[in-house]
């Protein structure tokens, strides 16, 4: 649930900044992944199916909630968590941990005590690739009249869950719908809830590379803002 | 062999199709998809700013939201026919953006309208058009947002507009009309060629219920992971490490973190420390009168009221009270005297006559003799007795002995001291301390709560703990012998001859005589003198009286009557005057009104209620919620085993609300058990919610209830009353008890109180109040508050929802 009060203009500016940059963040967080000692190279591949999955993700997480939530209005419910992440053990992992590299950077070099800003620098990190998430979720689906409460109360849909299977597929099963590949080859589903609210989206998959030597693999970031 | 290669360039040609067809599906999906989160981005955004004119709107007479109102109306466009006229606004932001009654119609504030990039992108969805299937069904109208094309719908129309989106059926939503305060407005975002809503519930008032803590005056202190709504119209000061914080917070004058809270170790999801001030004394007690459809209280007359289940019995009782009463008191004072002739009938002598009478005369004597038995002694005996008696015969010499110790020499002996061996060591102890930690740091479910005092200011648990300590210290490792010596000396008993000499007696029986006399009976004539009595005749004159009427003076006292007048106050006790028992319907709920004090207010509630208090009121015992068949709404909720949880009890299936909406204090009293629950909203509109026996001082805070502190503080009706309950068995006192368990939020205009803690040469320790406390807040009350609860003029956005199902145009 979000409440809220009295926005200035100055948040108005800064909520639109923030859509504008959450869509950029998908294409420039995190450009590529190097291989660690496990891994094959890595190249870009902004159309890929990894970039789908984030954003189906992406749009879908925007209806749910950090927060505990009352789903049916009633009194002698209590509050549920409507999201929740745990952690896969059962998937498989092909590789703990991978260097990413964004390059949004730039290099400087100082020279006679002034700063020179060169091309663009791959600018490297590691990261640390625990265990496969599982995410699990509601969200609100639509409004319902609560005669009892003569009020209008959220809707809530059943549980989605996202999660990699066994053949390192990135699944998506809701109550009710046949499941769903969201994504193929994946090392990494990675889904962090921060307590600002937030919740950040990794994703690495692989692909057959088109000169048939090996793999390629693509990573991408998202970091989403549940609205409710 | 040309077959062969035909064969195989058409396979190559077919699998570089299905590999091109492949790559350009999969490249046109993703755009797609890119599009939709574009087209949604642009429709949130076109809804942040539709936020911006609700939320900085003014409010009119109705307590309606002036934007809602013109676009429900249809005054800035959409397809709403009929009234078009703008509503009057009441409440308008000032400068310094605070919520302030308009003494006259306030201009609106036109909210933003959508530049650049989000407003190249509006779409508007046009009747008519070929997007015609997003039109409304019938009898769904929608009127536009001042400056945005935003739509706005009345949320149980737009409930019917999900129908049709969705392909169901179309249905009657709310036919009662039960949810005028629910509004839906819907943005479209177009990228491409893909169009896609978004729409947003609000609510058009807040419900004060939604508060979990509200306070008007002083700082107020919170800590732990509490739900709902913070707000305070001064400061808000966060105390303890770890505060999670998920719903908004705000503050006027700004945050401050104590007793260990950080900004990096407090989780705040939404804080506003800037708010606009949220103002109280609107209120309005008559509008919440009128509105009280299961009991008016007569005026004037206190109440007492126990919760049954789904009934209410409600005893009406006059107050207690000083009234001054006239007394007069007269009586008489000498002031002199006269003479005064009076007639009365009076025996008068008028003669005498002669009257006989018998009269006994000793004429003479004569002698008469009687006989009398008396003891004469005749003569003497002599008796002869025997007596005992000792006698010396002579004297004898003889031999005795006596004990004595004589030295015989002397002898050395050897003894030995004990003398201990002392060693040092480190030793590790423990000792149990008390100590005041954060009600989180014990119960991590538990909510937050407020705590006051001299020391810190929000609630805290006293627990003892083990606290483990090293010393050094010498001990005794063990003992050891060391001998030396003494001279002694060496005694013999004996026993040493005397002789002494003594008498010698002898026991004789000795022959004595003495004499005895003899007596004997002899009769001996006596004689006496007897009168002889003769009987007379004598005569004698006697006074003759008749009754006749004389005049006489008399000495008269002249008397003045006095009259004394005063004016008396007395005490006039309470009285019976009513009682009534009222049953609670389901669902909807009702409300009271109670013109004088509760002095009564406890019980198990089966139903949806608000009291509206134009008084003080007193919490006397538990307040709990339970369903039809008795099951509370929270479990452990009177446990004294504080260690069970209190949390919501499964079997529970009832929707019990209770809200009090008090002009005055709500107190919780001295009379509520050790381990209370209280289950409800409290809202003191001029007073506090807290802790009896305590004075509110003229900056809201308090100070303890005692002779000095009232004076200062009461004014000298408030004293008045004071002194008349006190008579009472409803009388000011404070208390201590072991723990509070509460549900409900908490909304007072002077400071909250839940424990006093007294600082003493460096301890902490509760003085008065509740030593543990466990509040939760009932998220129920978000969207379920209590019967008319009073609403704060601001607008509530709840929930977003994105429309998935819109299609795309290709």
């Amino acid at each position: 649930m979000r409440r809220q009060h009295g926005f200035t203009l100055a948040e108005a500016v800064v909520a639109v900044a923030i859509f504008a940059t959450g869509s950029l963040y998908i294409y420039s967080t995190f450009t590529g992944v190097t291989r660690s000692s496990q891994t094959a190279s890595v190249q870009i591949d902004l159309g890929s199916q990894n970039k789908k999955a984030l954003t189906k993700i992406y749009n879908e997480l925007q209806a749910t909630s950090m927060i505990a939530q009352d789903t049916d209005g009633l009194d002698s419910t209590p509050p549920e968590a409507v999201f929740n992440v745990s952690t896969d053990n059962g998937a498989p992992t092909p590789y703990t941990k991978a260097k990413l590299v964004t390059r949004t950077m730039k290099s400087a070099t100082q020279t006679g005590g002034k700063w020179e800003v060169g091309a663009n620098k791959m600018q490297a990190r590691e990261m640390e690739v625990s265990n496969q998430s599982q995410l699990r979720f509601r969200k609100v689906i639509g409004y319902q009249f609560n005669a009892t409460a003569g009020s209008i109360l959220p809707q809530w849909s059943g549980w989605v869950t996202y999660r990699v299977d066994n053949q390192r597929r990135l699944i998506r099963e809701a109550d009710g719908r046949p499941t769903r590949t969201v994504a193929q080859r994946v090392d990494v589903f990675n889904v962090n809830p921060r307590a600002d609210g937030t919740v950040v989206i990794s994703l690495v998959t692989g692909r057959r590379s088109p000169d048939g030597q090996g793999v390629r693999r693509y990573a991408n970031a998202i970091t989403i803002n549940p609205k409710n | 062999m040309l077959l062969i290669v035909l064969v195989i360039a058409s396979a190559i040609a077919g699998l570089a199709a299905i590999s091109s067809g492949r790559v350009v599906h999969e490249t046109r999906t993703q755009r797609v998809l890119e599009e939709e989160t574009r087209a949604f981005n642009r429709a949130y955004a076109q809804l942040h700013m539709a936020m911006n004119v609700i939320n900085t709107s003014a409010y009119n007479a109705d307590n309606k939201n002036v934007a809602l109102q013109n676009a429900i109306n249809g005054v800035y466009g959409g397809t709403v026919t009929g009234v078009k006229e703008k509503t009057d606004p009441l409440y308008a932001y000032d400068d310094e953006g605070k919520l302030v009654r308009a003494e006259k119609p306030a201009g609106i504030q036109s909210g933003y309208v959508a530049e650049g990039d989000a407003k190249q992108k509006t779409v508007t969805l046009d009747k008519g058009s070929d997007e015609s299937w997003l039109d409304d069904p019938e009898g769904v109208e929608f009127g536009l947002l001042e400056g945005t094309n935003v739509r706005a719908y009345r949320a149980r129309d737009y409930i019917r507009r999900l129908q049709k989106l969705n392909g169901k059926n179309v249905t009657n939503v709310d036919p009662g009309g039960l949810t005028d305060a629910f509004y839906v407005i819907e943005a479209a975002g177009r990228s491409g060629d893909t169009v896609r809503l978004v729409s947003a519930l609000i609510r058009e008032s807040e419900p004060f219920s939604s508060f979990v803590f509200f306070q008007n005056r002083g700082t107020l202190g919170v800590s732990g992971s509490p739900r709902g709504l913070v707000h305070s119209n001064q400061t808000l000061a966060f105390y303890f490490a770890n505060g999670d914080y998920q719903d908004p917070v705000s503050a006027v004058n700004g945050f401050k973190y104590e007793a260990g809270a950080t900004t990096e170790n407090t989780n705040i999801v939404e804080g506003n420390d800037a708010a606009a001030p949220i103002e109280l004394e609107q209120v309005d007690f008559e509008d919440l009168k009128g509105k009280a459809d299961v009991f008016e209280g007569q005026p004037g007359l206190d109440a007492e009221i126990f919760f049954e289940g789904d009934k209410v019995k409600i005893k009406e009782w006059s107050k207690p009270r000083f009234e001054m009463i006239e007394r007069s008191n007269s009586y008489q004072q000498y002031a002199g005297f006269h003479y005064e002739t009076r007639i009365v009938e009076k025996p008068v002598q008028v003669g005498t006559e002669t009257v006989e009478y018998d009269e006994d005369v000793v004429t003479g004597y004569e002698t008469e003799t009687y006989t009398v038995t008396e003891q004469v002694q005749t003569g003497t005996d002599q008796e002869t007795y025997t007596v005992r008696k000792k006698f010396k015969i002579g004297t004898e010499t003889v031999t005795k002995y006596r004990t004595e110790q004589r030295q015989t020499g002397t002898q050395t002996k050897t003894l030995y001291n004990q003398e201990p061996i002392m060693e040092t060591r480190t030793v590790t102890k423990t000792r149990t301390v008390k100590k005041l930690v954060p009600l989180s740091e014990i119960d991590p479910s538990a909510g937050g709560g407020t705590v006051g005092g001299s020391g810190a200011t929000d609630i805290m648990v006293e627990v003892w703990v083990e606290e483990q300590y090293t010393v050094t210290e010498d001990y005794v490792a063990g003992y050891r012998s060391v001998p030396y010596t003494v001279e002694e000396p060496v005694y013999e008993t004996v026993q040493v001859p005397y002789e002494k000499t003594q008498n010698i007696y002898e026991w004789r029986d000795v022959e004595q005589t003495r004499n005895v006399p003899i007596y004997e009976e002899r009769e001996v004539e006596r004689t006496r003198e007897v009168p002889i009595v003769e009987t007379v005749t004598k005569t004698r004159e006697e006074p003759v009286y008749e009754v006749q009427p004389v005049e006489e003076e008399y000495k008269v006292n002249d008397y003045e009557t006095i009259t004394e007048n005063w004016v008396e106050e007395v005490y006039i006790k309470p009285e019976l005057i009513e009682t009534t028992e009222i049953t609670l319907q389901s669902g909807s709920g009702g409300t009271m009104y109670i013109d004088g004090r509760i002095n009564k207010l406890q019980g198990k509630l089966d139903g949806r209620l608000t009291i509206v208090a134009n008084e003080q009121v007193r919490v006397t015992g538990n307040i709990q919620y339970v369903d039809s068949n008795g099951n509370t709404a929270m479990s452990n909720g009177t446990a004294s085993d504080y260690t069970k949880k209190y949390e919501r009890n499964s079997s529970y299936t009832g929707n019990s609300t209770l809200g009090v909406i008090s002009r005055d204090d709500i107190l919780l009293t001295s009379s509520i058990p050790s381990y209370a629950e209280v289950n409800g909203t409290l809202m003191s509109v001029g007073g506090r919610v807290g802790i009896d026996g305590f004075v509110t001082k003229d900056t809201g805070d308090l100070t303890k209830s005692s002779t000095k502190n009232r004076e200062r503080y009461y004014t000298a009706e408030q004293l008045e009353a004071y002194r008349a309950y006190q008579k009472t068995g409803w009388k000011e006192k404070k208390f201590k008890k072991n723990a509070l368990r509460r549900i409900g939020g908490v909304i007072s205009n002077n400071r909250i109180l839940e424990t006093w803690i007294r600082t003493k040469k460096g301890i902490s320790e509760v003085q008065h109040g509740f030593v543990s406390g466990n509040m939760q807040f009932d998220i129920n009350l978000l969207f379920n508050p209590p019967p008319n609860f009073v609403e704060v003029p601001r607008p509530v956005l709840t929930y977003f929802v994105p429309i998935m199902l819109v299609r795309d145009n290709n």
